[in-house]
């Protein structure tokens, strides 16, 4: 993964929301990212006027005048782009004019009118990064034929420095035919206050294929709520990574519908619920065409007092035929006070489908704890390196690579 | 052998629900020396080979394990481990999820922070464990497998000899590792070990039978029954075992 992102990470949640921004920090910032050497050829540097930067408005939240920075900035030939709130941000060499809009709340991203060159070999990252406006609805409509080597990455954050307590981040994802693209969406949670009732709906259209990696962490025990659909046209491929860290009392509803044939969905959960964590997951897979594939995992460990209800189900249709399906969950209980309810449930209309389910729960055994600790790691660090290697199946490097970010979300296991 | 005995067991007696497995028993083990236990099934071999490394907690124990001036009782398995006392288990377990790599990388890299020494370097670690596993005959692929899940018997016991190089510990317990292994196996695990055991380590080997004996040069054979020690000798005493049985003990 490039390193580009560790900065950009970094930068983004220490200084971003602070109210008295100061401009200056954004300069050392760069200046540090040049200097550290992850820019893989010279990039922005030499065209990006700094002092265009500033801050325009402090009424409600951080703001920037991207516009005067784009105006100041018409580059050629980018193989790097981000693209922050609804703004280019950094970019090098870009041969396209863009129109922004930044007064509208919410934004619309119609990849296939930027006219650059995405197959280019050139391309090296791409990023939305959707972090102060978090709570605006996010368009994105991925073009036919599209494929994208690295991950797109969508990144939300929420600070208190926003003055809103409720959000409801909505993202639009339209994925044309025959697109291939890695999808990295994170919500981000540092505050005491905020309430976030997130949906993603993702739309592919037929052989397109995503995979879709979603992180969240949540620094305080705050309710939030995320719901996802997605509908799978003809031989659409949906490969779908999720993890949650960190303190959550979190409600959740994930709707996928295969309406296309030979659609094929692949689902990992990873769930690692501390303290008094309350999760609770209504997960629905929904067949609604013949000659369709899914396979569902779920694997929860429960750590302290931490709650887990977890419903799976598979529904297929009346008349839907040749169906090969399967959902399994696990649990790991590492604590007496915890506790893990996991229900798979099948709803089958017809006969000739192929449809498995199942559920296991268990604990770590003292002997694995031992055969490990006998060639010298200590017995924490066992728990660590075996919970990583249980949650491991479920969840994407890239959304591992998140929780090493920061601090707050360092987990020992995961340096494994 | 007039070594200093760094291992001294005095008087263990090691008991689980009411029923004594160990009986006072009695073994000195100096450095460099190579030990042999043998004995029928059930008379606590590999009781006192777990009791060694730390697996005690299940057992209500007396006596004294005094190791390298350590009282062993007072340290924990990973403790044990660090101080250099190495175990190959007889049945080694399978740790879904958890790739070779990482486990070896992990447990290197606990005993490099116990030496006060950094993290080890990636392909300074690649190169050393391609090194041990030419000599062991192990595909590289393996490092990629699930600690010991799908393993054969022989493999098993492979992958403990390669923790035992990565490890480098003084003083080395093989609890049968023998079983399971067919012969161009043994001939490959031996090998091994006999290298190994000229950096001046110690070696304890339970087994029950006396091939070994064809690849290594022992000092000390320990019959062992009902929980102790009855019987010490060299070489000769397992040949004579093989042949008359423990009957002649």
């Amino acid at each position: 993964m490039d390193k580009n992102i560790v900065f950009l990470y970094k930068f983004l949640s220490n200084y971003f929301f602070c109210k008295n921004f100061d401009v200056s920090l954004l300069k050392s910032f760069i200046s540090s990212y040049s200097e550290n050497g992850f820019l893989k050829d010279k990039v922005f540097l030499d065209r990006v006027d700094l002092s265009s930067l500033k801050l325009s408005d402090k009424c409600n939240n951080v703001n920037y005048d991207y516009l005067r920075y784009l105006d100041s900035n018409k580059l050629k030939h980018s193989p790097k782009i981000i693209l922050l709130n609804g703004c280019y941000l950094f970019s090098e060499n870009i041969n396209v004019d863009i129109s922004i809009n930044n007064s509208d709340s919410n934004f619309f991203y119609d990849l296939d009118s930027l006219n650059f060159k995405f197959h280019s070999d050139n391309l090296n990252f791409f990023y939305l990064l959707n972090s102060v406006l978090a709570f605006k609805h996010l368009f994105v409509k991925i073009p036919d034929n599209f494929v994208l080597k690295e991950n797109l990455y969508i990144l939300n954050f929420y600070d208190e420095a926003l003055s809103e307590f409720m959000f409801h981040p909505s993202l639009f994802l339209n994925i044309g035919k025959n697109s291939n693209i890695n999808i990295v969406e994170s919500h981000i949670n540092f505050s005491k206050k905020n309430f976030i009732n997130a949906s993603s709906i993702l739309h592919l259209e037929s052989s397109a294929k995503v995979s879709y990696n979603l992180f969240n962490y949540c620094k305080f025990p705050l309710l939030n709520s995320h719901s996802i659909f997605s509908f799978q046209n003809d031989c659409s491929n949906l490969s779908f990574r999720d993890g949650f860290f960190g303190k959550h009392f979190f409600k959740g509803f994930y709707n996928f519908y295969l309406y296309g044939r030979n659609a094929i969905f692949d689902k990992k959960s990873g769930r690692d619920l501390k303290y008094d964590s309350n999760f609770n997951l209504d997960c629905n897979i929904f067949h609604y065409a013949s000659n369709t594939k899914s396979n569902t995992l779920f694997r929860v460990v429960g750590h302290d007092a931490s709650k887990c209800f977890y419903r799976g189900s598979i529904v297929v249709g009346i008349d839907i035929t040749v169906i090969d399906s399967d959902l399994k969950c696990d649990g790991l209980l590492l604590s007496e006070l915890s506790n893990i309810v996991l229900i798979p449930e099948l709803c089958i209309d017809n006969d000739d489908v192929k449809c498995s389910h199942g559920a296991t729960i268990g604990c770590l055994y003292d002997r694995f704890i031992f055969y490990m600790m006998s060639r010298g790691i200590s017995k924490s660090e066992c728990v660590c390196i075996l919970i990583n290697g249980f949650l491991s199946k479920c969840i994407d490097k890239n959304i591992l690579f998140f929780s090493i970010l920061n601090d707050d979300v360092i987990e020992n296991y995961y340096i494994y | 052998m007039t070594f200093k005995s760094f291992l001294d067991i005095s008087n263990l007696s090691v008991q689980l629900d009411k029923k004594l497995i160990l009986s006072k028993l009695n073994l000195k083990i100096g450095l460099g020396e190579i030990h042999v236990i043998m004995g029928p099934n059930g008379v606590g071999k590999s009781t006192l080979a777990k009791v060694l490394v730390g697996n005690n907690s299940e057992y209500s124990i007396s006596g004294n394990i005094i190791y390298d001036s350590f009282d062993l009782f007072s340290l924990s398995p990973d403790e044990i481990s660090l101080k250099g006392i190495f175990l190959s288990f007889q049945h080694p377990l399978e740790i879904p999820g958890l790739s070779n790599f990482q486990f070896f990388k992990s447990f290197v890299n606990a005993k490099r922070k116990y030496q006060k020494l950094g993290p080890v370097d990636n392909k300074e670690f690649l190169d050393n464990i391609r090194k041990f596993m030419k000599i062991l005959n192990i595909h590289e692929e393996f490092l990629y497998r699930s600690v010991n899940e799908g393993f054969s018997g022989g493999e098993k016991k492979r992958n403990e000899i390669l923790q035992m190089l990565l490890l480098d510990p003084k003083l080395v317990i093989l609890d049968e590792i023998d079983s399971g292994l067919d012969v161009d196996s043994l001939k490959d695990v031996f090998k091994c070990i006999c290298s190994f055991v000229k950096n001046n380590n110690s070696l304890l080997i339970i087994t029950h039978y006396t091939r070994i004996l064809d690849y290594i040069d022992v000092d000390f054979v320990h019959i062992m029954n009902n929980g102790c020690i009855v019987k010490t000798g060299d070489k000769s005493l397992a040949y004579d075992i093989n042949e008359k049985g423990y009957s002649i003990v």
